[in-house]
């Protein structure tokens, strides 16, 4: 299944970005946590409130208390105190002080469970899905991609509704709140304040967006930089035995400048960021003092030192909730991207899966008919055309010819990890799409060329065949294939991806994996082709005692591993060229006769 | 700790000079952004003194930074004059700031990435530079760790840690200052419940730290999982195991939903009780400013600018527990790195260089093991010799040493005891340079780099002609790629791109051994995932090509050592027979042994031969 793999290529996303339907598609993930959702959005709005109260009660502190008190003074020149007053505000100010650290609260931790939630939904959907898309998925997206967008990407794409929801949510009703208690007071210096915000929103969201540019460069550049580091560590042998250490050293040097200018100039947007909304938002805090001392002095109607006091606050505190708005627009923007990716994965549709009210096989004999039968990764090079086979249950079939034409794509084919596109595979006489995956895959044993084990002990993987089997079913299994040094080190990791083992052993126990289950069709696509050529006769008798009495398909290339097989069928172009037992073949003084005689030593001379 | 921050000074470099200048520009930001409450301070006095005219009301302002700005004001000019000045004035103060911060900023940053990058070329250059026994001792993904995360974390602390630290105890120093001029005991007030913020700051991102860690390896083991399910996802749909393994995904998805549910919850904790403790210091600093106000003992322009004050001591004390706590993890990042840095070079004390390479190669004895703390030997005692232009093969079960041989030859590793000698002089006299330009090694598990294949090809001389490129294809038989992929050999391998197989991988690695003519080729398995029959045209190719040159085969098939010169049988660290194909056969040994499963293939053949002559 190597050779004839398509060439792989990033899925690349040039679809003109929109915003609004990668929204409202996250959104609905928060609001599956509907609870969580509204108390985040409750008590954010809360909490704005109280935050754009504090001015006015500040205002009022200073007008209805400090100020009267100050100028009212006794016979003794002294200022009568209203301890009750002050006990008042004491009283306001603690009330809010509480009610704000509740409502914070209340919302922190709902956005901690909301963002724990999306993660934990986007990465069971994406995972699920993977279970079930077909090998033309796999052979097209690389698996370092598919890792990066259950991890990073969920990542960010949850930040959106999670904390970065808070800082627009907050940011807007802050925006809001402050506006309708400044209008309370006084129009022309609440127009003063009002007039900037769009101004520093325009500044913020210019400043931002060039910020991100950058920032994802970097980011880009810094992944290119990290793997760039790790092939050459891992590739430290091949550097030292040619001598491109310095030259390694070199090449890097380009990359690690690239990403130094890149972040460098992430970093001059982020130092440029605040100074120049502070900067533009002063003008506003100058005219309120101007402006405002005048109304003050020239003791205009409503206009006093506390409202004074008040709206100077309001002139610096609109600052943060443009940040947060703007933080929030950035957010968004840098992770559509991720969104897409994620999105696009829980929406590939999978190729091979039951159709509607399909029944399950039952026990099945292992009958194999191929009609008709026509294959192709890429529709300008087609594998198999117009294949017709016969297989009957219990034969052993070879398949052997030349890589590159189309043996692994047979054997695929009848696994149904790629289903025909014209013509039928009948099973028992029954078209293989009539019935569920699960009950045909059941049925099947499958190994391949590489063994892949999983991490865990020995057991734990041969019971992967069958996730419910007893240990003796297990010892049954190792004793098939004649494996029986495994059965006291049933309890033995093989470690990661089964490195604690060689080849030869990784081999024999996916044997016992694929064994256990009692297969009636047996795949093994160069199964023993891997190993050394000891290791290679000992699993040689595995394989004839496990093939016995199921339908198998083999491929090999040493013929003399399969010249006991009952049909040997050459393939050449995706046809069947010469079919036929060993004997028969050799008679033919064909392309089998040619592929046989050629194991003989003296050919090479 | 204090020479990992001495450490942590020295990455800075020549770049120490320019962060010391952000930092007072910095400073001076940050003065000036405190000046900006004293503006509407003066502001709101002055107001109130042109409204009352009686001299008891208006109490000036004593504090010196008052004083001076006031003074800064024209005498006996209107309020409106007044009131413009001090408009003025507070935006120039910004612009001040602004700039100031800016300029601060954007240097600290430039200084930063700058140090980062030196440190992470220097510490890539060093790794390559390491002699081969130093990778026995640490693995390789560590190597990338300290590399990267490490690093990021020393990149963090000169860039962001040290000036947040700086900035956020300025802020605290300067407006606290400002306070106490004014009144020291109202100063007091407003900072009292400071040092309780700071300290819980502290104190909660220990504890949060150690939580962080424990999600972080929960959100670890899911990742490991998601990357075992992908690569082995063929075998997952083979047995129809999808429920199992989403189940087993789901535990685990559950597990890291949870301890993040805790790491939410401590925060949702933390958080609001210490805002509540700065919102309980501005109330606490409210109401003793309007006490500290009614006694006349401050003006009311000043308690304005308390207002503003208290709010610049109150919240950064909160994060610079924060910080502080997080700056731990720079010096142990440094320790590590710093750790690298230090490890002694790979030597080169060899001079000799010579015009030209006969290629005999001699071993004398020779005992090794790849570390000193490893009990047994993997070689032991090993002799032989290869004669200047023979093709030598060395055969064995896996883990005999065979591959170790080559190591030694190399030059990557250096026998405990015993000698090599090249050309009858102990390669220890040679440069190693010298040695491996003229050893040409291609290994098992070949190592491409994720270019692309001509790229790979020509890698130690990427201005290579195109045909000396398809030259050496050619006989490592990996020209026929230049059919299979649309893009011939500029397609890319790897993660990029495709993923060829292993035997692709062998005759690439092959090709890009023989590019630059080594006088003596060593083919280290090379072709153990060629089939026979490529296997037999590259040895043919390779024999044409370098008839004279010394070549040493290691396989265990039959077929590539069958014409060797001489076979040496290696088995557990030690030579268990040597001789001439023909002498190992009479033999029983593992060359005989294979030979026999050979043979009896053949035997067969001649059988079916046989019979179907005689049918015919």
């Amino acid at each position: 299944m190597s050779t004839e793999k398509v060439y792989l290529r990033d899925q690349e996303y040039n679809k003109k970005r929109a915003l609004w339907p990668f929204m409202k598609r996250i959104f609905t993930y928060g609001l599956r946590h509907g609870r969580w959702f509204y108390q985040l959005g409750i008590f954010t709005l809360f909490s704005a409130a109280i935050d754009a109260t504090y001015p006015l009660v500040w205002s009022h502190f200073i007008d209805d208390f400090i100020q009267p008190t100050v100028s009212q003074i006794d016979s003794q020149g002294n200022t009568p105190i209203d301890w009750g007053k002050l006990q008042f505000f004491g009283f306001i100010y603690l009330a809010m002080s509480s009610l704000q650290a509740l409502s914070f609260s209340a919302w922190m931790f709902a956005t901690g469970r909301i963002r724990e939630h999306v993660i934990h939904d986007l990465r069971r959907d994406m995972f699920e899905k993977l279970q079930h898309l077909s090998h033309s998925f796999y052979d097209k997206v690389a698996s370092g991609w598919i890792t990066i967008r259950l991890t990073s990407d969920v990542d960010k794409v949850a930040q959106v509704i999670s904390w970065g929801f808070i800082s627009l949510v907050y940011g807007v009703s802050m925006i809001l709140a402050s506006l309708l208690v400044m209008i309370f007071f006084n129009i022309t210096l609440t127009m003063i304040v009002v007039m900037t915000v769009p101004v520093l929103l325009f500044l913020a969201i210019r400043i931002r967006l060039l910020l991100l540019k950058h920032a994802r460069l970097a980011r880009k550049l810094y992944s290119e930089m990290a793997a760039n580091l790790t092939e050459n560590i891992n590739g430290i042998e091949v550097n030292k035995a040619t001598i491109q250490e310095v030259r390694a050293g070199q090449n890097f040097r380009k990359i690690t400048e690239d990403f130094r200018d890149a972040a460098y100039k992430a970093g001059y947007y982020t130092a440029m960021y605040n100074p120049v909304v502070v900067m533009t938002g002063s003008i506003a805090a100058a005219l309120v003092i101007y402006l405002g001392g005048h109304m003050v002095a020239q003791e205009y109607t409503g206009v006093s030192v506390g409202v004074l006091a008040a709206f100077f606050s309001y002139s610096v505190m609109i600052f943060e909730p443009i940040f947060d708005i703007t933080y929030y627009y950035a957010t968004a923007q840098d992770s559509l991207s991720a969104g897409e990716r994620i999105f696009s994965l829980i929406d590939e549709p999978v190729e091979i899966k039951d159709q509607n009210d399909v029944k399950d096989f039952e026990i099945i004999r292992g009958d194999i008919e191929m009609k008709n039968l026509d294959f192709h990764y890429l529709p300008e090079k087609p594998i198999i055309t117009h294949l017709n086979l016969k297989i009957q249950a219990g034969q052993s079939i070879a398949l052997v010819g030349p890589t590159g034409e189309g043996k692994s794509t047979i054997a695929s084919l009848i696994c149904r990890f790629y289903e025909p596109i014209q013509g039928q595979i009948l099973i028992d006489g029954v078209d293989y799409r009539e019935r569920t995956l699960a009950s045909y895959r059941s049925q099947l044993g499958v190994i391949q060329q590489t063994p892949f084990l999983f991490s865990g002990t020995i057991r734990e993987n041969i019971r992967y065949g069958k996730l419910d089997a007893n240990e003796d079913e297990i010892k049954h299994a190792l004793e098939i294939i004649g494996a029986y040094d495994f059965m006291d080190r049933l309890d033995e990791q093989v470690g990661e991806e089964g490195n604690n083992l060689s080849l030869g052993e990784r081999q024999l126990i996916s044997f016992a994996r694929a064994i256990i289950k009692n297969p009636r069709i047996l795949i093994m696509d160069e199964a023993t082709s891997s190993v050394d050529t000891l290791t290679e006769a000992r699993i040689q008798k595995g394989v004839e005692k496990i093939i016995r009495g199921r339908t198998s398909i083999i491929i090999a290339h040493r013929l003399s591993t399969i010249k006991n097989c009952d049909r040997i069928l050459v393939i050449r172009k995706g046809e069947v060229a010469e079919d036929g037992s060993h004997e028969e073949l050799l008679q033919l003084q064909g392309a089998y006769y040619q592929l046989y005689t050629r194991q003989r030593r003296e050919q090479f001379v | 700790m204090s020479q990992n921050f001495n450490r942590l000074v020295q990455v800075l470099d020549r770049y120490k000079w320019k962060y010391l200048l952000s930092i007072i520009l910095l400073l001076i930001a940050l003065s000036a952004r405190v000046l900006e409450p004293k503006i509407l301070q003066i502001a709101v006095d002055q107001i109130i003194a042109s409204k009352s005219s009686e001299v008891t009301q208006a109490k000036a302002s004593q504090d010196v930074v008052a004083h001076l700005l006031s003074a800064l004001l024209p005498n006996s000019v209107s309020l409106s004059t007044v009131l413009l000045l001090l408009a003025v004035g507070y935006v120039l103060i910004s612009i001040l700031r602004g700039s100031f911060l800016f300029t601060a900023m954007a240097l600290k940053t430039f200084c930063g990435e700058h140090a980062a990058k030196n440190l992470i070329d220097k510490a890539f250059d060093k790794i390559q530079r390491l002699p081969m026994a130093y990778f026995s001792g640490i693995s390789k993904g560590e190597l990338i760790q300290r590399c990267t995360g490490d690093i990021d974390t020393i990149k963090r602390f000169v860039e962001n840690q040290v000036i947040t630290v700086i900035q956020l105890s300025a802020i605290f120093i300067l407006a606290f200052m400002m306070m106490f001029l004014v009144d020291w005991r109202y100063a007091l007030i407003s900072v009292a419940l400071t040092p309780i913020l700071f300290i819980s700051g502290l104190m909660f991102f220990k504890r949060e730290g150690k939580i962080w860690l424990e999600h972080e390896e929960e959100a670890d083991k899911l990742n490991t999982m998601v990357q075992e399910n992908l690569n082995g996802i063929r075998v997952v749909g083979a047995f129809a195991n999808e429920e199992f393994e989403k189940k087993k995904f789901a535990d685990q998805n559950f597990r890291k939903r949870s301890i993040g549910f805790r790491h939410e919850l401590l925060h949702a904790i933390y958080w609001p009780s210490t805002d509540f403790l700065v919102f309980l210091q501005i109330s606490i600093a409210v109401l003793a400013g309007g006490y500290f106000t009614l006694t006349r003992q401050i003006t009311l322009g000043e308690l304005l600018s308390f207002y503003t004050y208290v709010s610049m001591v109150a919240w950064p004390m909160r994060q610079l527990g924060q910080v502080l706590s997080e700056m731990g993890m720079a010096t142990v990042a440094m320790g590590r790195v710093s750790e690298i840095m230090q490890a002694e070079d790979e030597k080169d004390e060899g001079i000799l260089s010579p015009d030209n390479l006969l290629g005999k190669i001699e071993f004398r004895q020779v005992s090794f093991k790849y570390k000193e703390s490893d009990e047994e030997y993997v070689l032991k005692n090993i002799s032989f010799t290869i004669q200047a232009g023979e093709k030598f093969a060395i055969i064995g079960p896996t883990g005999a040493g065979k591959s170790t041989i080559i190591k030694l030859l190399l030059r990557l590793y250096d026998p405990q005891e015993g000698d090599i000698l090249l050309d009858e002089i102990p390669i220890r006299q040679y440069s190693k340079k010298f040695v491996r330009q003229h050893i040409g090694v291609a290994l098992q598990k070949p190592f491409l780099f994720s270019t692309t294949i001509r790229e790979n090809i020509a890698y130690t001389n990427p201005e290579a002609e195109d045909t000396q490129v398809l030259k050496v294809a050619k006989i490592a038989q990996a020209h026929e790629m230049q059919e299979i992929f649309p893009q011939g050999f500029e397609t890319l391998v790897g993660e990029k791109g495709v993923t060829l197989s292993g035997g692709q991988k062998q005759r690439v690695a092959m090709a890009r051994t023989l590019l630059p003519e080594p006088e003596i080729v060593v083919l280290d398995d090379t072709t153990s995932a060629v089939d026979t029959e490529t296997e037999f045209g590259i040895l043919n190719a390779l024999n044409q090509e370098n008839n004279q040159k010394t070549m040493i085969i290691i396989s265990h098939r039959v077929t590539s050592v069958q014409y060797a010169d001489e076979i040496l049988v290696l088995e557990n660290g030690t030579i268990l027979q040597s001789g001439k194909p023909d002498e190992l056969l009479a033999e029983e040994g593992y060359y005989h042994q294979i030979h026999q499963i050979q043979a009896s293939v053949e035997e067969e053949i001649s059988k079916d031969m046989a019979s179907l002559q005689s049918k015919n």
